[in-house]
């Protein structure tokens, strides 16, 4: 190995060689990492371009109203869809997150991890459906 | 940030609780409370009311941060080279400070024409 950078201290892992030296069970825990770092991801590019439109607020009355029916339309209210979707799935996981740093549900983490999937999906669909079919 | 990182662990978590209850209110109220919610008057008639801006201003400043100090988290998870997870921290710092700039700008700069 080259110089490592300072804080490796033994040499620097490769790629995802974690995963593979260790074993990484695929189970509910690694799911719901996972979902959690998508969903972030998601729904940071999303709260970047919705700053950027929003601040079409300045170009006034008639620019700014075109631009929010042109994001009503259906194909935006699927985006919608989605965007409640992950927003749902990474808050309330993130609220399982939270309470079992306090401590809570520990024992239970994998029955909450499914108590959050199903009320996430449920909720989704549900909020999902009105947004594409009710108010677009 | 500290040493550990245990600064920004519990912010991460003290700012997720709020925007848990800030996002619910925001999502009904743009989403589904009936499409004029999101057009200029409506925007207009909520920002006449100091309260709001607050609640918008509030909303932005926990959002932008926690987003992107989440996105450094995975930046250091995957990334080794300390060049390049310096070169990550100068991007990701100046994105959330130019989104925290314009949002701001819009909401407190906001008069209605
Ligand atoms: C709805 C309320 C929210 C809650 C309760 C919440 C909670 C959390 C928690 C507890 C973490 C830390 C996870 C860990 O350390 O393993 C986290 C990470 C993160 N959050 Fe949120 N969050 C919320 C909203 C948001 C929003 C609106 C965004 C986007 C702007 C966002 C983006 C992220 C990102 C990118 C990460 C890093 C993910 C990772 O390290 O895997 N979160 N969130």
């Amino acid at each position: 190995m080259p110089s490592d950078p300072p804080g490796w201290r033994l040499r620097r892992p490769r790629p995802f060689e974690a995963m593979r030296r260790y074993h990484y069970r695929w189970g509910e825990g690694l799911w719901s990492h996972l979902f959690h770092r998508v969903s972030g991801i998601a729904l940071v590019v999303y709260l970047s371009m919705h700053i950027w439109v929003v601040h079409n607020l300045q170009k006034g009355r008639e620019a700014y109203d075109a631009l929010m029916k042109t994001l009503s339309t259906p194909i935006f209210r699927v985006g919608e869809a989605f965007l409640l979707a992950a927003v749902l799935y990474h808050g309330l996981n993130g609220i399982r997150l939270v309470a079992m740093d306090c401590g809570l549900g520990m024992r239970a983490h994998r029955a909450t991890y499914w108590i959050v999937f199903g009320v996430c999906a449920a909720l989704g669909i549900a909020g999902g459906v009105i947004l594409v079919f009710c108010l677009a | 940030m500290n040493r550990t990182g245990s600064t920004g662990w519990l912010f991460q978590r003290a700012s997720g609780a709020l925007i848990f209850v800030l996002v619910a209110v925001h999502f009904a109220l743009m989403h589904y409370m009936g499409p004029e919610k999101r057009l200029y008057a409506d925007v207009a008639r909520r920002f006449a009311n100091p309260l709001w801006k607050t609640f918008d201003i509030v909303f932005l400043a926990a959002a932008v941060p926690h987003g992107w100090y989440g996105v450094w988290g995975i930046v250091q998870d995957y990334v080794g080279s300390a060049a390049l997870r310096a070169a990550a921290l100068v991007a990701i710092t100046a994105a959330a400070l130019v989104l925290l700039c314009i949002g701001f700008m819009t909401v407190a700069s906001f008069h209605a024409v």
